[in-house]
C-alpha cells in the first residue's frame, strides 16, 4: 500500500517541480534537489486544491483526478520545454568551497553527524509509523476523520462539514491533508492509515531537505548541513511530525515562502515568478490549518506594502497570480461548504474588546508566550539565546542591500504572526489555561523559517577559515 | 592573528552547536529503545477501539446522527478528561459517517461506561432504555427525542 500510495501521489509530485521549474527559469539540473523538495509541496498543495473543485464537479466517488493530475503535468512539461528551448542558461562558477582542508575536515564532520541523525529520524519515523499507524488525536478528530466521512459517504460528502460536529472536530478546518488523503482512498477504494502516514514523511522530509538545500544553493553546504543538524536535533519537531497532523506541513509552506522571498530579493534583478510562488506557498499555509489564515495576512499585508510603497505594480500582479488557486479554494471552502468557525460564532465586537482590555488575560497570555519562545521547541534551555550566541560568535555577513530587504520582511513576518498567536490566545473563546497548552505548538511552527534566515544571515564557519570569494553561485 | 581569532571562533561556535545537539537530542534518542513496542505492532488506541465498538456497528444506521454518553454525563462520578475525550473522538473516528453527539435527544444513543461499570440508575438519570450491552463498557441505549 505505501507504495501504491506513493504511485498515486508521483503526478502531483510531478506537478509541482515543474510548476517550480517554470518559475524558476534555470536549467532544470541546477538545485535540482532543491526544487524536488520544494516541488513536493507545491504538487501536494496544488492537488488538494484542484481536488476540492474535482469534487464540486464530479462528486469524491470519481476515481478519474489521477489521470487529469497526470494530463496536468504532461501539459506542464510541454510548456516546460518550450520555455527552455527559447532560455538562455545562467551559470555562474565561483570560487570553490573545499579549497582548504579546514574546510573539508568541518564538512566531512558535520555531515556524519546530519547523516546519522537523519538516519536515526528516519528509523524513528518508520517505527512511529508502524507503532501508531492511525496517528494521534488531531488526526482521528480533524484531518483523516474529515476524509474517512466523505470516503464512506461520497454521496452525502457536503455533511462532513455539518454544524452537527461538536467542536472537537473542527469541521470548518481546511483541507490540504485531508483532500490528499482522500483523493488516494479513492483511487484504492480503501481507507488504509498508510495514505497520511505516507504525505505526513512527505512534508517532514520536505522540510528538512527544503532547509538545507535552500541554504546549500546560496550559503554553501557546511552552512547547510550545520542548520539541518540544529533542526534535526529538535525533538519536538520529530514529535510533531509523526503523528498525521498538520504542524509541520504549514511550517513547510512558511519555510518554502520565507525562502522565495529571500531568493527574490537575493538579486538585483528580482525574478517576480518566485514572488508568485511565494504567494501560492502562503496560500497552501492557509489551506492547511487555520493558523495558516494568519500567516497568509501577515504575508500579504507585508508583502502589498513594501510593493505599494516601491510601486512595483508588476510584481504585485505576480504575487496576486500565485495567491489565486489557493486562494479561491479556501475562499470556496469557507463560504460554501465551512460551517462558522466556533472561535468567532455568537461572538461580537464588545465581546472580542472586552477580552483584549483584560489586563489578567494579557498578563497570562504573556507569561506563557514569553518562555514558550525563550524555550522553543519544549527545550530545557533557552533555546534562541543560543542560537543568538553562535549567531554573535560567529558573526553577521555583510549582506547586499537588496538581500537585507529580505531579510527583514522575513523577520517581520515572523513577530507579526506570533503578535497575531498572541491576540488569538487572549480572545480564544476556549478555557484560557486549556488553551494555552497548544502554545508550544503554534510557537514552534516558524521555527524552520526562524533557522532558515539565522544561516541565511550569520557567517558561515568556512567564510571564518580564509575561503576566499563567493560560494558556488549555481542559480 | 586574525586567522587565529577567526579559528577560535568557529571551535566555540561549533562546541556550542555540538551541545546543543547531544542535549537536545539525548533524551529523546535516550527514550527510544523504550519507546518501541514490537508486539503489539501496528495496535495503537485507534485498532483497539474499532475491536471494541465493532459488534455496535451492525446495530446502528449507516448515516445519521447517534448520541453518546459516558461517565462525563453522570454527576457526581470520576473520570479522566484525557481518556474521556479521547474515547470520544476515537468513537467519532470509527463509527464514521455518523455523526456522534454528545445528547441524548437522538433515537439511538452509545454509552461508554467501560472504566466505572453500568448501572440502571445512570440510564434513569439521562432518560434512557437499555436496548444492548456489548461488554467492555459499551451499552446502546434508546434515546430520549423530545
Amino acid at each position: 500500500m505505501i507504495i501504491k500510495t506513493i504511485l498515486v501521489f508521483l503526478p502531483s509530485l510531478v506537478v509541482g517541480f515543474l510548476v517550480v521549474c517554470l518559475c524558476w527559469a534555470r536549467p532544470i539540473r541546477i538545485n535540482l534537489l532543491f526544487k524536488l523538495f520544494l516541488g513536493s509541496g507545491v504538487g501536494l498543495g496544488i492537488s488538494s486544491c484542484l481536488y476540492l473543485f474535482w469534487c464540486l464537479l464530479f462528486t469524491p466517488a470519481g476515481q478519474g483526478f489521477i489521470f487529469f493530475e497526470a494530463a496536468l503535468a504532461v501539459m506542464l512539461g510541454f510548456v516546460l520545454f518550450q520555455q527552455r528551448r527559447r532560455a538562455v542558461a545562467v551559470y555562474q562558477q565561483g570560487d570553490k568551497v573545499f579549497q582548504s582542508r579546514g574546510n573539508r575536515i568541518i564538512l566531512i564532520g558535520a555531515g556524519i553527524v546530519f547523516v546519522t541523525l537523519l538516519s536515526l529520524l528516519s528509523a524513528r519515523f518508520i517505527i512511529s509509523a508502524f507503532q501508531e499507524p492511525n496517528g494521534s488525536h488531531d488526526a482521528w478528530s480533524i484531518y483523516n476523520l474529515r476524509a474517512r466521512y466523505i470516503f464512506r459517504d461520497n454521496k452525502y460528502w457536503k455533511d462532513a462539514f455539518s454544524d452537527q460536529f461538536e467542536w472537537p472536530f473542527h469541521p470548518d478546518y481546511p483541507l490540504l491533508l485531508t483532500n490528499n488523503i482522500l483523493k488516494v482512498w479513492t483511487q484504492f477504494k480503501v481507507d488504509s492509515p498508510r495514505v497520511p502516514m505516507v504525505q505526513s514523511g512527505f512534508f517532514l522530509f520536505s522540510t528538512i531537505g527544503l532547509l538545507v538545500t535552500a541554504l546549500w544553493r546560496k550559503r554553501g553546504p557546511v552552512q547547510a548541513v550545520i542548520a539541518g543538524i540544529v533542526l534535526l536535533s529538535s525533538a519536538y519537531f520529530f514529535r510533531l511530525s509523526d503523528k498525521q497532523i498538520a504542524e509541520t506541513p504549514l511550517s513547510f509552506y512558511l519555510l518554502a515562502m520565507a525562502i522565495l522571498i529571500v531568493a527574490y530579493f537575493d538579486e538585483e534583478k528580482p525574478r517576480p515568478a518566485l514572488l508568485s510562488l511565494a504567494g501560492a506557498a502562503a496560500g497552501f499555509a492557509a489551506w492547511t490549518k487555520n493558523e495558516g489564515l494568519l500567516a497568509l495576512a501577515v504575508f500579504l499585508v507585508v508583502m502589498i506594502i513594501y510593493l505599494v510603497i516601491n510601486r512595483n505594480w508588476i510584481e504585485f500582479l505576480w504575487l496576486a497570480g500565485g495567491l489565486l488557486l489557493p486562494l479561491t479554494t479556501v475562499f470556496v471552502f469557507k463560504a460554501f461548504l465551512a460551517p462558522a468557525s466556533e472561535f468567532f460564532a455568537g461572538r461580537d465586537f464588545v465581546d472580542l474588546m472586552s477580552l483584549l482590555t483584560n489586563l489578567n488575560r494579557h498578563q497570562m497570555v504573556l507569561k506563557v508566550f514569553a518562555k514558550k519562545i525563550l524555550y522553543m521547541g519544549e527545550t530545557q534551555y533557552p533555546l534562541l539565546a543560543i542560537l543568538l550566541v553562535y549567531a554573535l560568535f560567529l558573526g553577521l555577513r555583510q549582506l547586499k542591500q537588496f538581500e537585507k530587504i529580505g531579510a527583514y520582511l522575513i523577520g517581520l513576518m515572523i513577530v507579526l504572526t506570533w503578535i497575531g498567536d498572541y491576540i488569538t490566545f487572549v480572545i480564544t473563546p476556549y478555557a484560557i489555561d486549556w488553551h494555552l497548552t497548544f502554545a508550544s505548538r503554534i510557537i514552534f511552527q516558524v521555527y524552520p523559517m526562524i533557522l532558515l534566515i539565522l544561516f541565511w544571515i550569520v557567517r558561515a564557519p568556512d567564510d571564518l577559515l580564509s575561503v576566499k570569494g563567493t560560494q558556488d553561485e549555481r542559480k | 592573528m586574525r586567522k587565529s581569532i577567526g579559528r577560535l571562533r568557529v571551535i566555540i561556535a561549533f562546541i556550542i552547536i555540538i551541545l546543543f545537539t547531544a542535549v537536545n537530542g539525548f533524551k529523546f534518542w535516550q527514550s527510544l529503545p523504550k519507546s518501541i513496542k514490537l508486539d503489539g505492532l501496528g495496535r495503537d488506541s485507534i485498532v483497539e477501539w474499532d475491536e471494541r465498538l465493532d459488534p455496535l456497528k451492525k446495530d446502528l444506521p449507516e448515516r445519521g446522527i447517534v448520541g453518546y454518553v459516558s461517565e462525563k454525563d453522570i454527576p457526581g462520578l470520576a473520570y479522566s478528561d484525557t481518556d474521556e475525550e479521547s474515547e470520544y473522538i476515537m468513537t467519532q473516528y470509527i463509527l464514521a459517517p455518523l455523526i456522534i453527539v454528545r445528547r441524548v435527544n437522538t433515537d439511538l444513543v452509545i454509552g461508554n461506561f467501560g472504566s466505572i461499570g453500568y448501572q440502571e440508575a445512570y440510564a434513569q438519570e439521562l432518560g434512557l432504555v437499555m436496548i444492548k450491552n456489548y461488554g467492555m463498557g459499551i451499552y446502546l441505549f434508546k434515546g430520549n427525542p423530545k
